[in-house]
């Protein structure tokens, strides 16, 4: 075996949402977290999320030349999810043994992609051959939690898209790393059997473990494989599944892959049972921000029960907003969509348009919040946290500018969702607690400015909503429960030039609710 | 079974799980102080320790060990 230089190599990775496409074509893990940008908006990443195995490609192509040798075993966990456009480290080091390798991917001082690679000197090259074309899943299977159990098994014929693979082990540098392409076809077809079958369209990859066997035969590298479910721990939803891979009857790998299973979404609480349907906001104009989805949702929908005008902003999810229009038919009062960015002083205007012609507006509920991912205070991570706190704040303080003498001279109402975090300040969400911060600043300094508006501050705490539906959040509260709260604190009177605080949610504390705890931070909702 | 004995062998099962065996633990360790205790090695280290022990864990109590102090308090418990 080639002992190993010992200098430790830094590289630059960066991904490209081509580069995932590629990925997808070649492995054919089309797995919408992956490859559909409105999928991925509705999950907490908010965006498509780069395979594991794409990095894991790209991680092995940037290690040291392996000549004459080949990969005997190869160990990779993924921590936390990776994106296109964020200029990410590539640390190896070897790990004192000759012959092996150890990587780590980094986002800062955060681990995304841990590897640990074993070579043995490559006794012949084997040759292989493009596999032909043939039937792979093009839809992820989608299974119902009760059936991981011990035992479960999926098999078939397997075979990347030859092509696409070519371009793609091409791209990443991947001839010479010591990884042979049956190497990275199994790795593809890992990515494919996780995504595509098993688990299928909840997956998250957490890490894979695979032993290659020497001497690989030649010809395509199309694999009969087996993917059995060893254990499923209920606890955290994660599924370990043991594999076999073979060519023309001969074993070339078998492992160990782990994923874990995205909770599915909880059914709606139904706001119609929380709120009897009234008159008591009739003939109010209100607007919300951010109401698509999540607790923008609940409190247009609980604010139209009790007979006001919503106008719902939203950006992207006509499909829900039409949805929730068509549930509120026959209610007191009216939903008007609104789509546009909350945050551009355009769209602020055309609304403010809307609301004159109405005759000026009551309720402002500023909601609209980017999707957030957890960030350290580091170099690596300031520009994302200044972006984050930029858009966050704009996306409050720009609807207020157009509309705070509106509500002024109706003597109106401004609600702003801060959160429970501005108060407990947890480790890995500085920018989302600057911002909320500096939300509830602005606020402030707005009573001052425009005495005859009453503004109320929210911190709910933390909410099952698409941000947030991750494997540990089993303390998360529905929306709906801390909307009604909110809907009947706009039914009482205001309190003009005041600043109100609410922190506590009647409904929500009876469900069991935790106000202060702890965001579940690092990357069990996060890991890809 | 002591804490005392509680901390020795999950100190080896710390060393196991973390690739390392030249980590100390103490009770005031915590995920901040061992730059792999992620959450995902965090699932990892709690399956090692319920099957080093022998005992499991609810979704309460692992929601709840935030640091080494709060494994060897829960698991002596446990073993009592």
């Amino acid at each position: 075996v080639t002992p190993l230089q010992g200098a430790t190599l830094t590289q630059a990775i960066e991904f490209s949402l081509e580069d995932i496409d590629e990925f997808a074509a070649a492995s054919h893990d089309t797995n919408p977290l992956h490859v559909s940008s409105s999928y991925a908006r509705k999950t907490p990443y908010g965006e498509r999320v780069v395979h594991g195995v794409l990095g894991t490609l790209a991680c092995l192509g940037r290690l040291e030349r392996q000549p004459e040798c080949e990969l005997a075993s190869l160990s990779v966990d993924f921590p936390a999810p990776m994106f296109a456009g964020v200029p990410y480290d590539l640390k190896a080091t070897e790990s004192g043994k000759p012959g092996k390798v150890k990587a780590r991917l980094y986002d800062g001082r955060r681990a995304l992609i841990k590897l640990s690679a074993v070579f043995r000197k490559r006794e012949k090259d084997p040759r292989a051959l493009h596999p032909p074309d043939f039937h792979v899943r093009t839809d992820s299977a989608d299974y119902e939690d009760g059936a991981f159990r011990e035992g479960l098994s999926v098999s078939g014929r397997y075979g990347p898209s030859p092509v696409a693979t070519d371009r793609l082990l091409s791209h990443w540098r991947f001839a010479g790393s010591g990884a042979l392409y049956p190497h990275a076809a199994a790795l593809l077809w890992a990515s494919y059997v996780i995504g595509m079958e098993l688990p299928g369209l909840r997956a998250l990859f957490t890490s894979i473990h695979l032993d290659f066997e020497p001497d690989l035969p030649d010809g395509p590298a199309v694999f009969d494989y087996e993917a059995k479910v060893e254990s499923y721990d209920a606890r955290f939803g994660v599924l370990s599944i043991g594999v076999r891979l073979s060519m023309a009857q001969s074993t070339v790998a078998t492992g160990l892959l782990k994923a874990m299973v995205r909770s599915r979404k909880a059914p709606p609480v139904s706001i119609a049972s929380l709120l009897p349907a009234s008159d008591r906001l009739k003939g109010r104009l209100a607007l919300v921000t951010g109401a698509s989805r999540g607790l923008g949702a609940a409190v247009a929908e609980s604010l139209v029960r009790q007979g006001c005008t919503v106008l719902a902003n939203f950006l992207e999810s006509s499909a829900s907003i039409e949805e929730l229009g068509r549930r509120l038919q026959g209610t007191p009062g009216e939903l008007v969509p609104a789509r546009g960015d909350a945050a551009d002083p355009a769209w602020s205007a055309d609304v403010r348009k809307l609301i004159d012609e109405r005759g000026g507006l009551d309720i402002l509920v500023a909601n609209a919040s980017p999707a957030l991912q957890p960030l350290s205070i580091e170099p690596a991570a300031i520009r994302r946290i200044a972006d984050y706190v930029t858009k966050s704040f704009a996306l409050v303080s720009v609807p207020m500018a157009h509309l705070l003498d509106s509500l002024e001279a109706r003597r109106g109402r401004v609600v702003l969702v801060s959160s429970i975090y501005a108060r407990t300040a947890p480790r890995e969400w500085p920018h989302y607690v600057a911002a909320k911060c500096a939300i509830e600043g602005y606020a402030r300094a707005a009573a001052a400015d425009y005495p005859k508006v009453s503004f109320s501050i929210v911190r709910p705490p933390r909410l099952l909503t698409d941000f947030s539906d991750g494997p540990l959040n089993a303390d998360a509260i529905a929306p709906e429960l801390v909307a009604v709260d909110i809907v009947e604190h706009l039914v009482e009177p205001g309190r003009p030039g005041e600043v109100r605080l609410l922190e506590r949610f009647d409904r929500a504390d009876a469900r069991g609710g935790e106000p202060n705890a702890a965001p579940t931070s690092t990357g069990l909702e996060n890991a890809t | 079974m002591t804490k005392e004995d509680v901390l020795t062998k999950l100190t080896s099962v710390f060393r196991d799980v973390f690739d390392d065996e030249s980590l100390t633990i103490t009770d005031e360790t915590t995920a901040s102080d061992i730059e792999d205790w992620d959450s995902l090695s965090h699932i990892d280290l709690i399956a090692a320790i319920e099957k080093q022990f022998a005992v499991k864990f609810t979704t309460r109590e692992i929601t709840d060990l935030k640091n080494v102090g709060d494994f060897t308090s829960v698991l002596a418990q446990k073993l009592s």
